[in-house]
């Protein structure tokens, strides 16, 4: 083929301007450690590149999210933890308040402490996060939740709002528990019916919590048992709200459980006649009351037999309430420790989710260094040929010869 | 004989001298862009019959020809034309290509840090720093959607006036070409004008880096040429120009018109080829698509934004307002349709967004003919919609369900022929811009608040409650509290009434509740209060549910955490696309046709560098062979110099005889 003088020189410009663009590319992806520049280096890896930085991106912030939470529920469990320990103490002082040898004034000294201690629990259901918004109010994160109205009666005065908070792709965990959901949304008695004495009573009959001992034939209804008699023989006959009988009359022997309608009641010691024993449906009773009444239970006169069983009474429903508002309140600890444990799983599987979408991205968006070195020395090479190649055709001319 | 002797060796001797001339000719044009090598033809001339023989009577020059291969110049031509409408594409490509992913100028890193900045209120919704945070990034979103169609405006702006440019270009090379062939013409008669023909060569060739072109040689020398489909841009000595005016649809946008004195013809659809076609198809595929894909993504945020904000409560127990600017704005409305100039009628035009989902990221012509206005998608010219001229009383709107946009004539009447331009994305990202304006108005919370009584007896407990409309009179008819307050209330295990809290009213009565299901307390077909609420388990009579205006809520994050969700949810192309998937398709677009467009250039560069090589290997001068014509020659030179003087000792040897 002939070739001409020009292309001579065209030929030998142009292969060394192709090399240099390539080792400037090159190097440009060395400075980088970038195989993908632009998008148009790699269209297909960009949209890869662009999606996993999504991802990183999103489980980066559901991370922060999962230890924003656990924050909130660490505060919140030491808050619950130190409740606990207050009602424990109540409940130790309840049970005090059963010893036969204690005097009332031993009582009111055991009365004295279950004040401080409910002025105590308050505080810890006021607990502010951080010291900015209150843990327990719901929503209402600027309102104090627990107070007392003019009357002494407990009033929540937050809302019952639960933030919910994203920490993984489909994983939503709440936040936060209202004040209202630990401390007052608790039922009172044996959780579905309470037992109580008529305060009038003038026997020294003692009721016990009770239990259902049949869900199916269970009717809630506001009960009452009424002792009666026929000759010298205690008799007792169960009447419902409607005050139609339900069950009886029949003997009343001292401590054998009383059933109608799936109740199951223990009556003991020996009432009189006239005397009469409520059953309730369960209601909502918040703590502070429960230990309110308590302090009023510890503080009854027991100069007779009568008032000993009505402390005998308060004290046994005392304790039914104490055990459902410490049941509660270890439910709630409870949700809050497996909350913390979903957490510390969640943050794991983020972690993991990020190295996993970390390394993906290096593979599909970084240079395969030992392959980039190579390729620079390979077009090193390749320009440095070129270049003295073209330096020694171009002095070849037969003009030199003539 | 020696007047033969003679005269032989002066026309050998004229003849190496043309040749010796010849040579260093292309000697010297060997640096000469366009230069095609020439050399000397050589012919016996006629031989001198004489004593029965026919004799030789020397040499003459037939022709000085140029070594030209006519199929290997017009490739070239053809490889210029492809190779520089990919060049250019590429160039302006990459620009593109190059911002759109910047992690400081691209939209995906503020998209991503907008959203970190939602989900942190969503985290914190009592916190006036995370607010704070929210309200710079709603501004910082808006600034970066407006810098990136500054920047696309700044490539627009450039690829209009390199058009014109080019259009000067191609104008003044034609009137070149014009009188090149009016010269080549006047002396043609005379052999074959080497010089101008390759100077004509190099104009055909400078104008096919311009624009595609195809040539036709006449008879008497001259040559024609013709660009687009067919319409004459030189013939002989005549030339028409090239010009650009307004587009009438569009007046940012310039049209190509090929001028002969007052008539003029609209070219733009057939310009092919060259830098002109590059631009133009940068224009139309690559320019408008990325702007269209661009404000659509904007305007999916903003309205879903304004919306989710609409439906919340602010840190003042006010309903949420706008974050971003208002989608359907009168300007923004107008904004997104072109009168054609050429219009006779007075009909004015607005376009509403109904639908951000449906949004396409194509332009639409709306043309009206015979009391029907026919919507046309401007990508694949085909008819989307069309609907009769609204009769009664103006404004009139008109939904286009299938594209999510609404078209509202808003007065005046269209003449047969009247056209209009809708752009329903295009504007997008440069409308987009922070309205809210203060942190407070920040909507994180949600404006209702429910609760359970403390009375209540029975297990049923509010699962979840939405809130869909805040236009709806339950929230509008006094600020800060619902009107009116609502309670459920239980009848019976599974049927309770709603209730007015307020008076005790009953508003419905009767509804059916399946306990131990998840029951929507305000089921179709009730009273509509613009939200809604889900409660489950098993209520007993009497129960109730207050339903009230979440004053005070400033710690709720129901509505934050439904903004926070708008980043994974698909909120573009008919529920196909997340806004960060919708500008990563974008971006992988614009990579996808500049890396087609790169291969292209690379493609057409060696097709070209190979048919220049085949040229260059015919016509390109050699100084070898140069070097050794010029010895020959030389050596033809001195032989005939020689002759002379044998001519001359032969007569020097006849004089002597008579001596």
């Amino acid at each position: 083929m002939r070739i001409s003088t020009t292309q001579f020189n065209t030929t030998g410009l142009n292969s060394i301007k192709d090399q240099m663009s390539g080792l400037l590319k090159t190097q440009n992806q060395l400075a980088t450690q970038k195989r993908v520049q632009v998008p148009s280096d790699d269209p297909v890896a960009s949209a890869v590149i662009f999606n996993i930085q999504q991802q990183i991106g999103i489980t980066t912030r559901l991370t922060q999210n999962a230890e924003g939470v656990k924050n909130f529920a660490q505060q919140e469990e030491i808050a619950l933890g130190s409740s606990t320990n207050v009602l424990q103490r109540v409940r130790d002082l309840l049970i005090q308040g059963g010893n036969g040898t204690f005097s009332d004034s031993d009582r009111n000294a055991l009365a004295d402490e279950v004040e401080q201690r409910l002025l105590e629990l308050q505080g810890l259901a006021n607990t502010k996060v951080n010291g900015i918004e209150y843990l327990f109010s719901g929503f209402q994160a600027n309102v104090k939740p627990i107070d007392q109205d003019s009357s002494g009666t407990f009033i929540y005065n937050g809302d019952q709002g639960q933030r919910q908070v994203q920490v993984g792709t489909g994983v939503t965990v709440s936040a936060s528990d209202s004040g209202f959901d630990t401390f007052f949304d608790i039922r009172n008695g044996n959780g579905q019916f309470s037992t109580s004495a008529n305060l009038a009573n003038t026997g020294n009959g003692v009721i016990g919590s009770g239990s259902v001992y049949d869900t199916a034939a269970y009717l809630p209804d506001n009960y009452s048992i009424q002792i009666t008699t026929t000759g010298s023989q205690l008799q007792y006959e169960v009447f419902d709200g409607g005050s139609a009988s339900v069950t009886g009359p029949t003997n009343y022997v001292d401590g054998q459980a009383i059933q109608f309608n799936g109740i199951s009641v223990n009556l003991s010691g020996t009432p009189a006649v006239g005397d009469s024993f409520n059953i309730d449906p369960s209601i909502r009773q918040d703590v502070f009351t429960t230990v309110k009444n308590i302090v009023d239970v510890l503080r009854t006169n027991t100069s007779t037999p009568a008032q000993a069983a009505q402390l005998q009474n308060g004290l046994n429903q005392s304790l039914e309430n104490m055990d459902r508002a410490m049941d509660k309140i270890s439910q709630v600890q409870a949700r809050v420790g497996s909350r913390l444990n979903v957490l510390d799983n969640q943050i794991a599987i983020n972690t993991d989710f990020n190295l996993t979408n970390t390394s993906a991205l290096s593979k599909v968006q970084d240079i395969d260094m030992a392959e980039a070195i190579s390729r620079l020395s390979q077009q090193q090479f390749g320009l440095e040929a070129a270049q003295q190649s073209f330096a020694r055709i171009q002095n070849l001319s037969l003009f030199n010869f003539l | 004989m020696a007047v033969g002797v003679l005269g032989n060796a002066i026309s050998g001797l004229l003849g190496a001298q043309a040749a010796l001339s010849t040579t260093s000719h292309n000697i010297s044009n060997v640096s000469t862009d366009g230069y095609t090598r020439q050399n000397v033809v050589f012919g016996a001339r006629n031989p001198v019959f004489s004593g029965g023989n026919f004799f030789g009577s020397g040499t003459q020059v037939d022709d000085v020809r140029r070594i030209f291969d006519k199929i290997t110049n017009q490739e070239v031509i053809n490889n210029t034309s492809t190779y520089n409408q990919f060049d250019i594409f590429s160039e302006l490509a990459g620009q593109i290509d190059g911002f759109l992913a910047d992690p400081s100028a691209g939209a995906s890193p503020a998209i991503q840090s907008f959203f970190d900045s939602i989900n942190g209120l969503s985290n914190d919704p009592s916190s006036v720093g995370q607010r704070e945070v929210v309200f710079n990034q709603v501004q910082i979103l808006s600034t970066r959607f407006n810098n990136l169609s500054s920047q696309l405006d700044a490539i627009a702006n450039r690829t209009e006036s390199e058009i014109g440019g080019i259009a000067r270009q191609i104008s003044t090379i034609s009137s070149s070409l014009a009188e090149m062939n009016r010269n080549i013409v006047a002396v043609s008669s005379f052999g074959a004008p080497n010089d101008l023909l390759d100077k004509r060569d190099q104009l055909l060739n400078q104008l096919s880096q311009l624009i595609d072109i195809s040539t036709f040689d006449q008879a008497d020398g001259s040559t024609s040429v013709f660009i687009g489909t067919g319409q004459s841009l030189v013939i002989g000595a005549q030339f028409n120009t090239l010009e650009t005016r307004p587009s009438a649809l569009d007046p940012k946008q310039s049209d190509l018109v090929l001028t002969n004195g007052t008539t003029k013809v609209n070219i733009t659809s057939s310009i092919a080829g060259g830098k002109l076609g590059g631009l133009k198809d940068f224009r139309d595929n690559m320019l408008t698509p990325t702007y269209n894909r661009l404000g659509k993504v904007a305007l999916a945020i903003a309205d879903n934004f304004n919306k989710q904000n609409q439906l919340g409560m602010d840190m003042n127990d006010q309903l949420g307002s706008r974050l971003f600017n208002d989608i359907n704005a009168t300007s923004a409305q107008q904004g997104r349709v072109l009168d054609n100039a050429n219009n006779t009628g007075n009909l004015s035009l607005q376009v509403s967004i109904n639908d951000v989902s449906k949004l396409t990221d194509d332009d639409y012509l709306l043309s009206f003919k015979s009391g029907i206005y026919t919507l046309t998608n401007t990508t694949t010219n085909a008819a989307v919609f069309s609907f009769p001229a609204p009769a009664g009383p103006l404004p009139v709107s008109v939904a286009v369900p299938t594209i999510g946009i609404g078209i509202t004539v808003n007065s005046g009447a269209a003449v047969d022929g009247d056209t209009f331009l809708i752009r329903p994305t295009k504007l997008g990202s440069s409308d987009l811009g922070r309205e809210v304006a203060d942190l407070r108005q920040i909507a994180a919370a949600s404006p209702i608040r429910i609760s359970d009584s403390l009375g209540n007896v029975g297990t049923g407990t509010v699962v979840s409650s939405q809130v869909n409309d805040t236009t709806n009179a339950a929230f509008t008819t006094s600020t800060g509290q619902l009107s009116p307050p609502v309670r459920i209330e239980f009848t019976s295990g599974s049927t309770y009434n709603i209730v007015n809290n307020t008076t005790n009213a009953v508003i419905e009565a009767g509804l059916a509740f399946t306990p131990n299901n998840q029951n929507t307390v305000m089921p179709t077909g009730v009273t509509d209060f613009g939200y809604n609420v889900v409660i489950a388990g098993s209520p007993s009579a009497g129960d109730s549910f207050v339903i009230d205006y979440n004053n005070g809520g400033i710690g709720d994050n129901r509505n934050a955490s439904l903004m926070s969700n708008l980043q994974t949810q698909s909120t573009l192309d008919g529920g196909t696309a997340s806004f960060q998937q919708g500008y990563g398709q974008l971006v992988t677009r614009v990579g996808a046709q500049t890396q087609e467009a790169n291969t292209s250039r690379e493609a057409n560069l060696s097709a070209l560098r190979q048919s220049q090589d085949r040229r260059e290997s015919v016509s390109g001068v050699n100084l070898d062979e140069e070097a050794a014509n010029l010895i020959a020659f030389q050596q033809a030179f001195q032989a005939s110099s020689r002759v002379i003087a044998v001519a001359g000792q032969l007569f020097d040897t006849l004089l002597g005889a008579f001596n």
